[in-house]
């Protein structure tokens, strides 16, 4: 009996079950959701389905570009340089990426027009903190290549074969 | 570099975080006290009331350690849950889409589990940076979104835990992180899975590569945490919504809404502003009556649901005082009624430990100051431990109400 379902259904009865669950908690939440009168369905299910998107269609391409433009523009392989740059730049894009992506209603000026009219007061400049916070993080990351080509210099110090990142 | 090893770990490390976010959420809906008088917000179908239980009082910062572990550790995973996405990338193309029955539900569920995560991380960061472009109740949603993300998560915990033990058997738990760049060999190709088939040159380590998500959760933690935890970190908080607070002064804290915002009017507060005690009795007291009762001073925290802190110095009559003033018995809770007209937090509903807290107050004065307009004058509630809009300014009435 086991077996036919295995071959009907593709593999054990408590994985449909797990899922029989999943779907019965999700529908549960939807009917309690959408009986709430100021809930517009199809906006829930936009920012839904969008949510599910927004890695895969959105962000992943644009990483996965820049890091190809990285990669490939970088000439990181020449015989005289010890320590790749690559990472250094990944790190202070990734930093200050993720600044922009998490805070991009105060750094485009979004959350403004409420700010001011909750709190009565004008915001900070976001975006120039948004800068600000980005020339740090590539300062750090230059910082730190800088210190890592020195000691990796051979005709600085005797011990150079430290590894890459 | 992608492979179960690698999934398996960020998961791993995913795992408690998210678990401790869904569980600071939760305990911030029941310390709402929805139970009470007409403090729902999401509607209560009695159904789920199991969870609920009268939020406790003390420690005075216990609002705020949940709701500073709920948004900061929310923020700083946000790496983490983008890097276990990149991780698993290539199943979104695996070919043919469908290849069982199981696999066809399976993948319906990752729905949920993906959706709800995105949904769920989308709405609260920006709700906390006050942008709210949907057409939905925040709140309703986001606690209802909560149930679709975590049943998913579960289910596919318990679905992937073979693959998970299978990688560890193989690899070891620690062990890839020991490999640098040069000796970082990626995981094996198989069909439907995610080790790569054509592997581009190592160019990080896998270390490196957490070391990369780490990285990032630190630049978030350092630019934001400040508006929670205060002290140094406040003055760098760069891009956090309440990060330096107000102009300065003894007032300048913070404020959630101004009063104009509120509309509240200067006659509502003028002379002929008097507080209700609506009980046993009704008694109408002016400002001044109220500066002759007893006073006291407490140092406590609002703490917001978006996160942010603030600790001040308040002086005004004790709560439990004015509760026995209107002869409150051991049934009663005290429903809290502002000038303020509309608006989901006009009025709220205390428990009874809550009232009888001997730090609970009606607010005079904060920080040797008469409270300002936008601070909720001419009285303002400040409880311990309690979500901040639940601390009521411009308070016109304490009406005690049966449980």
């Amino acid at each position: 009996m086991i077996s036919l379902f295995k071959r009907v259904y593709g593999t054990s009865p408590l994985h449909l079950l797990g899922q029989l669950v999943a779907f019965a908690i999700a529908a549960y939440a939807f009917t309690q959701v959408t009986k709430v009168g100021s809930t517009d369905t199809k906006s829930l299910l936009i920012w839904f389905i969008g949510g599910a998107l927004l890695h895969d269609l959105v962000f992943l391409p644009i990483y996965v570009v820049l890091d190809f433009i990285a990669r490939h523009g970088i000439r990181d392989h020449h015989p005289q340089r010890r320590v790749r740059a690559i990472n250094y730049i990944r790190f202070p894009v990734a930093i200050s990426g993720l600044l922009l992506v998490t805070a991009f209603p105060l750094i485009i000026g979004r959350s403004e027009s409420n700010y001011v009219r909750l709190t009565g007061e004008q915001p900070p400049d976001w975006f120039a903190h948004w800068l600000l916070a980005t020339a740090v993080v590539f300062g750090v990351s230059a910082l730190a290549y800088a210190v890592r080509l020195r000691r990796s210099d051979p005709s600085a110090a005797p011990a150079a074969a430290r590894a890459d990142v | 570099m992608r492979g179960p090893w690698l999934t398996a770990f960020l998961g791993s490390l995913l795992l408690p975080l998210v678990v401790l976010v869904g569980f600071t959420g939760f305990m911030s809906h029941a310390a709402y006290n929805p139970n009470l008088g007409m403090n729902e917000i999401v509607p209560r179908d009695g159904d789920l009331d199991l969870l609920l239980f009268d939020w406790p009082t003390g420690p005075t910062w216990l609002y705020a350690l949940n709701q500073s572990l709920h948004t900061i550790v929310g923020i700083i995973v946000v790496p983490l849950i983008l890097a276990k996405l990149w991780s698993v990338f290539p199943k979104l193309f695996s070919w043919p889409p469908v290849r069982s029955l199981a696999q066809a539900l399976e993948r319906l569920s990752l729905l949920l589990l993906v959706g709800g995560a995105g949904f769920m991380w989308a709405t609260g960061l920006l709700n906390m940076q006050l942008y709210y472009p949907w057409s939905f109740n925040f709140v309703v949603a986001h606690y209802y979104g909560a149930w679709v993300f975590l049943g998913a998560l579960t289910v596919h915990v318990l679905t992937k835990l073979p693959v998970i033990r299978a990688a560890y058997a193989e690899r070891g738990v620690l062990k890839p992180l020991m490999d640098d760049v040069a000796d970082t060999v990626p995981e094996p190709h198989e069909r439907h899975g995610l080790g790569p088939k054509e592997p581009a040159p190592t160019t990080i380590s896998r270390r490196g590569l957490l070391g990369l998500v780490g990285a990032s959760s630190a630049g978030l933690f350092l630019v934001t945490a400040g508006q929670s935890i205060g002290g140094p970190l406040r003055s760098i908080a760069l891009l956090a919504p309440r990060g330096r607070g107000a102009a300065g002064g003894e007032q300048g804290f913070p404020v959630n809404k101004t009063a104009a915002v509120a509309e509240i009017t200067p006659a509502q507060v003028g002379p002929d502003y008097r507080l209700t005690l609506n009980g046993a009795t009704s008694t109408r007291l002016t400002r001044d009556e109220l500066t002759q009762l007893p006073q006291h001073t407490e140092t406590l925290v609002i703490a917001c649901v978006e996160g942010w802190t603030t600790k001040q110095t308040w002086t005004g009559v004790r709560l439990m005082d004015l509760a026995r003033m209107a002869g409150m018995n051991d049934d009663q809770l005290l429903q809290v009624i502002s000038l303020q007209e509309a608006g989901a937090f006009r009025q709220t509903t205390l428990s009874r430990d809550q009232v009888m807290n001997p730090k609970s107050l009606l607010a005079l004065q904060v920080n040797g100051e008469d409270i300002s307009m936008d601070h909720g004058f001419p009285a303002r509630i400040i409880v311990p431990a309690q979500p901040g809009v639940h601390n009521t300014k411009w308070v016109t009435e304490l009406k005690l109400v049966n449980a």
